[in-house]
């Protein structure tokens, strides 16, 4: 194992060029005239990574023929009129909660630009994960106009980053706002992992904030060099912003209790499921709760390595794929979520967003799968201030483009930001060549 | 002279001496570890917030923190407050949000709150309240949300509520006595896999094909260490690990998959094919 202290110097020589870098005094925060009187107070981001078909969640196409219908039947909600795929039977009831958008679209039909484009509102500029370059995600963006308590990250993202064959994907990080807007990566300490690849290979989790009882000695161990490190308060400003946050979180923030799961009742435990989806979004509210203002979860397995594992790039036997390993965690994690953020009160002032790659095919291919289609997909939100129980948006009878309603991320992005009291057209300036950014150029869906 | 005549004319409708009792107010909060923003929406009213960064607020504490008359949302999430302080919010006649969840409040408290006219937000979850505080909570008529999860409301009080109550919405929550926790069980194999020995009469197809998902355990009982190769669609190798002499390996796989046995030195030994069911998969010697 690396130890701490020499992961940190690495870092700190590898990021040189960055450790200047501080933001203009005249980025001004606050909220324009625009923003709704009440403002959501945390957002959590759940992403399914690969690209979660559209046919098999929140937009089935019972007239359309069977070769585009697929496998599966529909199943009434909540809501009246709004149908969801069968194997959502507990989400189903849960709609009321939700709004849901069947009309998103974009251009890009690969997963690293597809996920670049969501993730951050913008086409991609063609830098490696952590270029500057790059446009920040919403999660990044997000967090910039929020001050948590000293010791609380900004924002925080779990359990892994997105990995294409190996290859991490740009759009996870805060771009040109700057490393220390970058969300700092969580491993999920419980649950049944997803099945596949599922790389953590960053640097991050070299600082092993795992809980794992087999850790506990290397865990005190981190916890004594950690502690001379703070002893010297020359070195501690040293240390980067990542490593500080993480040393925080360890060393006694209300965040480090948030972390450790093994301080939730069971029941509640129980309810999100035995599984590392169920449990990221457990540890999602808790994060929430002890007062980090932004959550990213991603809800699938790390690698998409051609579809194999647990990601939902269905491009083989989707059906079965969709079926035993996907839609149950998916159904019965955001279920326990929703309800439990609704009865703790929470939910109206925290904005979940619900995101993907795109939408599958229409037709299913010689696999059992089906393919990448941008052409038309749906996403959703909760809580924070937006109504449940509607649908925004139409895609046509074979669901191959939207009918009503054509919207793209960047609009789920002013969606998002309106929601956070966040004037989305706020333009801010890049620190290193103070170039003016206007946040989002897309424009909020009326679904507050 | 023109402003002079202004400011004398503010002071005398008191709005003058009201800033400046705010500003004392505020600075007191913040010294006991409380946040205080700006109410959206309404001139001179505020939000007051102690569940992040003042947890240790007190009954005591409370009484300073009511001085400030123009409080719209309070949250006392986590805190160390008791019943007994909250007659100290009695006069907040603008406040409309207010968190008691998790604090040690029980129905003796709640009646300090019968005359807070404009609430329409109240969270009580993991309070100690009985339907007794449902009863005094009747009269709020602004009231559209009211939080009792985990408390000693019945469901009867709550039915009740409701009745008087129809456009209030009342959150009980999920009853956790009705959660079971399950141990997960290792699945039970109800078949076992034909051995298909290398060059024997009996060989697998070339390529694996989509099924449903299954596991199939793996034992090895030859007297050397195996390697395990799935052969993917496209008929290509894909390495899985290795299972030790006598060891064993629960795979998750699909039906109609083929997995190659081979020996440490990619010599193939034999194969195996997927069924439907749950399988064991026995490495003969």
């Amino acid at each position: 194992m690396i130890s701490l202290l020499q992961s940190r110097r690495s870092f700190l020589q590898t990021s040189v060029g960055l450790a200047g870098l501080t933001l203009p005094t005249y980025f001004k925060a606050m909220a324009s005239t625009t923003a709704p009187q009440r403002k959501a107070k945390s957002m959590i981001i759940v992403y399914t990574w690969g690209g979660m078909s559209h046919y098999e969640s929140f937009d089935p196409k019972p007239e359309a023929p069977a070769e585009i219908r697929g496998e599966f039947g529909h199943i009434k909600t909540a809501t009246p009129g709004t149908h969801f795929c069968e194997h959502l039977p507990q989400l189903a009831k849960h709609s009321d909660k939700l709004a849901i958008v069947r009309s998103v679209h974009h251009k890009h039909g690969g997963h690293g630009s597809a996920m670049y484009v969501n993730m951050t509102g913008h086409n991609p500029v063609g830098g490696k994960p952590k270029d500057r370059k790059n446009w920040p995600s919403l999660a990044s963006m997000v967090s910039y106009f929020h001050n948590p308590a000293a010791g609380t990250p900004r924002a925080i993202r779990m359990p892994y980053s997105m990995f294409d064959n190996g290859g991490q994907q740009s759009g996870e990080h805060a771009g040109w706002m700057g490393s220390k807007y970058d969300p700092i990566l969580v491993r999920t300490p419980a649950g049944e992992p997803w099945r596949g690849v599922n790389r953590y290979t960053d640097r991050e989790l070299n600082l092993k904030l795992n809980l794992d009882k087999r850790r506990l000695t290397e865990r005190r161990n981190l916890l004594g060099q950690l502690d001379n490190v703070r002893e010297d308060e020359a070195a501690y400003e040293q240390m980067d912003h990542y490593s500080r946050m993480a040393a925080d979180m360890l060393l006694g923030s209300p965040v480090r209790d948030a972390y450790d799961l093994e301080k939730e009742d069971p029941k509640i435990r129980a309810m999100y499921g035995d599984h590392m989806g169920g449990q990221s979004l457990l540890l999602s509210r808790r994060l929430v709760e002890a007062g980090v203002p932004v959550v990213q979860t991603l809800l699938s397995a790390s690698d998409l390595a051609g579809g194999s594992g647990d990601n939902w790039d269905t491009h083989k036997n989707h059906f079965p794929k969709m079926k035993d390993r996907l839609l149950p965690v998916f159904d019965h994690s955001v279920s326990a979520f929703l309800t439990d953020l609704e009865m703790r009160g929470m939910l109206e002032e925290t904005l979940v967003v619900f995101l993907t790659d795109f939408g599958r095919t229409p037709k299913v291919n010689g696999n059992g799968g089906r393919d990448h289609y941008p052409n038309v997909y749906s996403l959703a939100f909760a809580g924070g201030g937006i109504q449940g129980g509607q649908v925004y948006g139409s895609s046509n009878k074979k669901g191959t483009e939207p009918k009503e309603g054509s919207c793209s991320p960047a609009d789920i992005h002013a969606t998002a930001f309106r929601a956070m009291g966040i004037d989305h057209k706020m333009e801010l300036n890049d620190p290193i060549e103070g170039r003016p950014f206007m946040l989002c150029d897309g424009e909020p869906l009326p679904l507050f | 002279m023109k402003q002079l005549l202004l400011l004398s004319w503010l002071a005398s409708i008191g709005l003058f001496n009201a800033l400046a009792d705010d500003s004392a107010a505020i600075a007191d909060i913040k010294k006991a570890g409380g946040l205080v923003l700006p109410w959206p929406g309404a001139e001179n009213a505020w939000e007051v917030e102690f569940h992040l960064r003042g947890r240790d607020l007190k009954d005591e504490g409370l009484a300073q923190v009511a001085a400030l008359k123009t409080i719209a949302s309070l949250n006392l999430r986590d805190t160390q407050i008791t019943s007994a302080g909250l007659k100290h919010l009695a006069g907040l006649s603008q406040l409309r949000r207010l968190h008691l969840e998790r604090t040690a409040v029980d129905d003796a408290g709640i009646i300090h709150l019968a005359n807070l006219s404009q609430l329409e937000y109240l969270n009580l979850y993991g309070t100690q309240i009985t339907d007794k505080a449902l009863e005094q909570l009747t009269g709020l008529k602004n009231l559209k949300q009211l939080y009792v999860w985990q408390t000693k409301v019945t469901d009867a009080g709550a039915d009740k509520l409701r009745k008087a109550r129809p456009g209030l919405k009342l959150v009980q929550g999920v009853d956790l006595s009705k959660i079971v926790i399950v141990k997960k069980e290792k699945p039970k194999p109800e078949d076992s896999l034909q051995w298909l020995a290398s060059g024997g009469p009996d060989q697998p197809p070339a390529k694996s094909k989509p099924g449903s998902f299954i596991t199939v355990t793996f034992q090895n009982k030859r007297n050397h260490p195996v390697k395990l190769y799935w052969i993917d669609y496209g008929g290509g190798k894909k390495l899985y690990g290795e299972i030790a002499q006598g060891a064993e390996r629960l795979q998750n796989t699909y039906s109609d998959a083929v997995w190659l046995i081979t020996d440490p030195q990619d010599k193939p030994l034999g194969s195996f094919v997927t069924g439907t069911k749950i399988a064991i998969a026995v490495i003969p010697k």
